[in-house]
């Protein structure tokens, strides 16, 4: 068999492999060793394995995850979300509509100190959705609302999908974490400009909260400082090259850590199920990082990446539309496979092929986040609207799903206005550079 | 020969010890794991408030780098006995049950040897790098533990996923 024959079956043992519910990392790391060892031979595919995986698990680069997550945990538990919506809602719930869009704008903020999508849905499900009960809410419009302004947290950085594709591609962490700042705002408008569209065509689904006093207003705004605090210190201080991005997660873990402290919210049962949480988490997102990086050495050998990349470069479209197919690859594809493992799964195939069409690798990285997040609510598997679904589990799976589609509409719009003006992702980057 | 029902109920007691064993050894390597998440933190913030003024921490690069791999080996065994990995479940789900069965136990034999061959090859690795005598980058400490650290965790990886395979369904541990 040639090279490109063997890596045309391995990827149908590993479709098979997924398909039969073997964890992701694990059924990459095998096919990839497997097939690194029919395409070179044996021996070489024993030393392939064994040194990337050992590389990959003492890698610098990846232990900003768990301090990032971790940072995003102590946040959680330590009421800093509940103190944001506080604050958005104190804003923006006299509008029609109006709990929904500050539920989107608490996502947002909460975003900028956690790095996980899934996380921030479940922080926000359990703050917001009791008000929005309240003030009788439609639980569509509600959930919808929660599980797709999780997603907006991918974007704004800190974000580990960031992370994972910076490593994978050697692209700087702290440029795609500021190219993500305003298409993480753009959707956050968007988001709630499909609320008020919905909310005006039928009032009876977000009835307007009654308006607060310009005091209440001023005074709730102390919720969000703590929020800005971190954010400018961790993003100012990697910005500005003071330090790394590890470092800037460590600093902004502590910081979380002694404001918690500060606020009397700190216990030890609380550190330890933040840190249990953060393990999971973070060893789950880093060994498919590992199991990627072999099978990526796999396919790499075989010469599939950029075969394929080559032919579609001479296919006579233009670059927009192969990548409008790309974008649609991923968001059917991610509606059957975890978004992150997704990434991680095509990054080695996509990756060269976007590079070779002349596409900024920055871009692409914000793009990718995009479909991202399209992934995490689309049926039957929607990560963002399961977690909802698990919180408030009185309102059944396809109401969620329903909520969540015209979000998915104005994340659609957002991957157009990407592809046309890439401004909007590059602008940020190319000042700091 | 068929065991008497006082053997049997002995063999219950000791499996059920060797279940608890297994259960607490993964949680000492993830209270490890969690010990080193901390330190990495206490450690970098030394070092970059130490930086400001003028005395960085030598070698927090090392350090770092260390205990990042202690905490994904750590928490490896910690993670997979919660079932906390992704995997694809959707087709898997529409499977009937003796179709289950079925690719539950292949899937774990196939992951079970995985795990087996890779513990061999830290073994190994370690040993090589103890021979060679390679040590880290500016404190220059021996580093061979570490692929010993790594075959440990994944060693017990072995455990907890036969654990998985005998008793398909359940999870060795809550989170």
């Amino acid at each position: 068999m040639t090279p490109e024959q063997i890596g045309i079956v391995g990827c149908v043992v590993l479709l098979l492999l997924l398909c039969s519910s073997m964890p992701v990392a694990f059924a990459m790391a095998a096919v990839g060793f497997v097939g690194f060892a029919a395409v070179v031979s044996p021996h070489a595919a024993v030393s392939v394995l064994t040194f990337d995986l050992y590389k990959t698990f003492t890698s610098y680069s990846l232990t900003v995850i768990p301090l990032f997550v971790l940072m995003g945990q102590i946040a959680f538990h330590g009421g800093i979300s509940r103190r944001l919506f506080n604050a958005a809602y104190h804003w923006l719930g006299p509008l029609p509509g109006g709990l929904a869009m500050a539920t989107v704008g608490a996502c947002t903020a909460f975003g900028a100190i956690c790095g996980s999508g899934p996380a921030t849905t479940a922080t926000m499900a359990s703050v917001a959705l009791p008000e929005m009960r309240r003030y009788k809410y439609s639980m569509e419009l509600g959930c919808g609302a929660v599980a797709a302004g999780g997603g907006i947290g991918m974007m704004i950085p800190p974000s580990v999908v960031f992370i994972v594709y910076a490593i994978m591609t050697e692209q700087s962490i702290g440029k795609l974490f500021i190219a993500g700042i305003l298409p993480g705002v753009l959707i956050a408008a968007l988001f709630c400009l499909a609320i008020f569209l919905q909310c005006v065509r039928r009032p009876e689904l977000g009835p307007a909260a009654p308006s607060s006093s310009w005091k209440a207003k001023i005074l709730s705004l102390r919720g969000a400082w703590e929020t800005l605090l971190l954010f400018v210190a961790v993003m100012g201080g990697m910005f500005g090259g003071l330090f790394t991005p590890t470092e800037a997660a460590a600093i902004g873990a502590a910081g979380t850590i002694v404001i918690t402290a500060f606020k009397r919210k700190l216990s030890f049962p609380m550190f330890v199920r933040s840190l249990k949480e953060t393990l999971r988490t973070s060893c789950m997102v880093m060994i498919i990082v590992a199991g990627a990086v072999v099978f990526g050495h796999f396919l790499a050998v075989t010469r599939i990446p950029s075969e394929l990349a080559n032919w579609l470069g001479n296919l006579p479209l233009p670059g927009w539309v192969i990548m409008g197919l790309v974008v649609l690859f991923y968001l059917v594809a991610g509606c059957f496979v975890d978004a992150l493992a997704l990434i991680l799964l095509t990054i080695p195939i996509f990756y060269p092929v976007v590079m070779n069409l002349g596409f900024d690798p920055i871009w692409f990285g914000v793009m990718i986040v995009l479909v991202t997040q399209m992934g995490v609510i689309t049926p039957p598997v929607g990560v963002c609207v399961y977690v909802v679904s698990g919180i408030e589990r009185d309102v059944p799976l396809e109401t969620i799903f329903r909520g969540a589609l015209p979000f998915l509409a104005a994340l659609v719009i957002a991957a157009v206005l990407l592809i046309l003006f890439p401004q909007i992702v590059l602008a940020l980057p190319r000042l700091i550079h | 020969m068929k065991p008497t029902l006082a053997q049997t109920a002995t063999i219950q007691q000791v499996y059920k010890g060797y279940v608890s064993g297994l259960r607490w050894v993964v949680r000492a390597l993830a209270i490890v794991a969690g010990l080193a998440v901390t330190v990495m933190i206490v450690v970098t913030c030394v070092d970059v408030v130490g930086r400001r003024f003028g005395h960085p921490l030598k070698g927090a690069y090392d350090i770092v780098e260390l205990l990042g791999a202690i905490v994904i080996a750590g928490a490896l065994p910690y993670t997979t006995g919660c079932k906390g990995h992704v995997a694809i479940e959707f087709f898997f789900q529409r499977l009937g049950r003796r179709g289950r069965i079925v690719v539950d136990t292949l899937v774990r034999l196939i992951s079970v040897s995985m795990f087996a061959f890779l513990t061999w090859r830290f073994i190994q690795y370690g040993a090589e790098l103890r021979a060679s005598g390679q040590v880290t980058l500016t404190l220059r400490w021996p580093i061979f533990w570490m692929p010993w650290w790594m075959a440990l965790c994944s060693g017990v990886m072995i455990l907890v996923i036969l654990y998985h395979l005998v008793h398909p369904g359940k999870e060795l541990m809550k989170p």
